[in-house]
């Protein structure tokens, strides 16, 4: 059911951003002008890809935040391995490749009339990309209020409630307990809570002699690279991790700062609590979600919507129903950007779209020095129009190993200057 | 994979332009982008242990994916990544990246050492380590990268009767000539 999200503002102009009359695709008009919605993974990649492939076309990026601050790799400066100036990268380097930076947070759109409406005014596109990311189902939790989002932090969106977790954790009397919460169902990087459980308990261990991590997960065994993870779970925090599995959580109290399953009430002094999740919220504002859906879904060739024309879905915010089989990932996001980027060129351009290409590679740390990793590659079937994995590619590490961990350190400075350079 | 390309390009053919404005023959282009991921936009990686691979010699790519994709050379991530790639698809990326400028290494270490220190190397590799024919440039690459290749072959991890000259060498002379090689522009 296509909703179209319709906003009147008066013609308040955004200086750079000229006003065209409302049909841009009027002949005569030669504006090729690409706006990209989200400068995360997905969409800074897709901007940078875009003037890499064809310098001659107008980028916008339109980001609400003052500087891209990086979810993979939080969870070490959770634990003190790094800082939050170390996954902090500013958008100097895309404006200097003639990038149009613009600060603002987008509320609605009219695919018609080809603009995104900002707070602070419209922009018009001729193509648009948009990454929402991520939002928590707080809904399906009892008792989830404003106080319970202070105390209970999901620290799943880099930046503030990062920097909450790390002096929380800081601040543990040794003996102390921390617990965290498993998100159920589709959520954004299924190894991260794992990584970030491994991080803690060694952390734990080195600093906070006596202290536990309680670990309440939906699933029925760790969700992701789980006989890597169990493995290194086995060899070396059986004396500071409690992983419950099967555990539904029911509500929480921010007050008595517990959480309870239908079972049992849980108590502990740092409480990390990653809901469910679903599409940002731009992507409902933008009439991206269908009815009573979670997630954006699009065509699996260029990731164009299938709800709204003329607009490109990236990252985690799409339906793997629709994109394929490719787990949310940064890295993911990053591969989305690039089809979207190189299809918007070849749309504007009057060529035909090239076929898309995605993959992954993902590191996951266990301690402070050893990593594991997966691996994908996804094509497009044309006998079933959908993006496929290609299985023999499509693999965890055989172990884990230092080397691996240093090559995770590679592949942070790697992917960041791939999009944000 | 390669039978689905020649399927589809016959499809388009037949059916005409309606079809083909979907379907295209893979390109190095689109296919390489994704590496940028862990070697850098264009495979001119920053890091320390994955390998700058853009500019390198387009032989050299084209064995290597082959023998990673085989199971024959050592390499975890790109044993499994590989594999996601037809023969003509590899030999694709290798071009594409062949293509690309050479950015040395950020991380090279200052050498003392001689020239003298390479001499057997330089047959093959050239005479600033630039590459020649299908064996790979080595000037400018990551240390810490081209000492794990020298190991790799030292010990019989890689195999490749042309490298066995270095079994010979201790480990600190195999470091020395990494270094070395690193910081060559």
């Amino acid at each position: 059911m296509k909703r179209r999200n319709f906003i009147k503002y008066g013609a308040v102009g955004m200086g750079a951003a000229s006003l065209y009359g409302p049909n841009v695709f009027a002949a005569g008009h030669n504006r090729r002008r690409v706006v990209v919605v989200g400068g995360g993974y997905g969409g800074a990649t897709a901007a940078r890809y875009i003037k890499l492939i064809d310098s001659s076309i107008e980028v916008i990026l339109i980001e609400k935040n003052d500087q891209f601050v990086s979810c993979p790799i939080s969870n070490w400066v959770l634990v003190g391995m790094k800082k939050m100036s170390d996954i902090s990268i500013g958008y100097e380097g895309l404006a200097a490749r003639g990038i149009q930076v613009i600060k603002d947070e987008v509320i609605g759109i009219d695919a018609a009339a080809g603009y995104v409406q900002g707070k602070k005014g419209r922009v018009e596109y001729d193509r648009l990309i948009v990454s929402p990311g991520i939002d928590f189902r707080y809904d399906l939790i009892d008792g989830f209020n404003n106080e319970a989002k202070k105390v209970f932090p999901h620290a799943y969106k880099a930046g503030p409630q990062t920097v909450q977790l790390q002096q929380e954790l800081q601040a543990l009397q040794p003996g102390g307990t921390v617990l965290m919460t498993v998100p159920d169902n589709a959520y954004r990087c299924p190894p991260g809570p794992y990584e970030r459980a491994s991080l803690i308990a060694e952390y734990l261990q080195k600093n906070k002699k006596g202290s536990k991590l309680i670990i309440l997960d939906p699933h029925q065994k760790i969700a992701s690279k789980g006989k890597l993870f169990k493995a290194a779970w086995d060899a070396y925090y059986t004396d500071v991790i409690d992983y419950r599995t099967e555990e539904i959580i029911a509500s929480v109290d921010a007050k008595k700062k517990t959480i309870s399953t239908y079972e049992e009430e849980f108590k502990a002094d740092v409480i990390n609590f990653i809901p469910d999740q679903k599409a940002g919220k731009l992507a409902f504002d933008l009439g991206l979600v269908p009815e009573k859906k979670l997630w954006a879904p699009v065509k699996p060739l260029t990731l164009e919507s299938t709800l709204v024309p003329g607009v490109h879905v990236i990252g985690d915010a799409t339906d793997s129903l629709t994109s394929g089989p490719m787990p949310k990932s940064g890295f993911v996001a990053n591969s989305m950007g690039k089809v979207a980027a190189a299809t918007v060129v070849a749309e504007l351009s009057g060529k035909k779209a090239p076929l898309p290409s995605f993959a992954n590679t993902c590191y996951s740390m266990v301690n402070g020095t050893e990593a594991i990793f997966v691996t994908g590659v996804y094509k497009y079937d044309a006998a079933t129009d959908k993006n496929i994995k290609i299985k023999e590619a499509s693999k965890t590490s055989p172990g884990r190993s230092d080397y691996y961990g240093r090559c995770a350190e590679d592949w942070a400075t790697s992917i960041w200057s791939d999009m944000l350079s | 994979m390669l039978r689905m390309t020649i399927l589809l390009l016959m499809m388009s053919l037949t059916l005409g332009s309606a079809f083909a404005a979907t379907i295209e023959q893979a390109d190095g282009a689109r296919l390489s982008r994704t590496c940028a991921g862990c070697h850098g936009t264009d495979g001119a990686s920053p890091g320390k242990e994955i390998p700058i691979i853009g500019g390198q010699i387009d032989k050299y790519l084209q064995k290597a994916l082959a023998e990673f994709s085989t199971d024959k050379r050592p390499g975890d991530v790109m044993r499994n990544l590989s594999k996601g790639y037809s023969v003509d698809e590899q030999k694709q990326i290798a071009a594409y990246f062949a293509t690309k400028p050479w950015v040395n290494t950020p991380h090279a270490v200052k050498s003392n050492a001689g020239a003298n220190l390479v001499k057997s190397c330089k047959g093959c590799h050239g005479s600033m380590g630039e590459g020649r024919g299908s064996f790979p440039r080595v000037a400018g690459q990551h240390p810490d990268y081209l000492y794990q290749s020298l190991l790799e072959y030292k010990h019989g991890d890689r195999s490749s009767s042309l490298m066995k000259l270095v079994r010979k060498l201790d480990d600190a002379t195999l470091k020395e000539m990494a270094d070395y090689y690193s910081a060559i522009k």
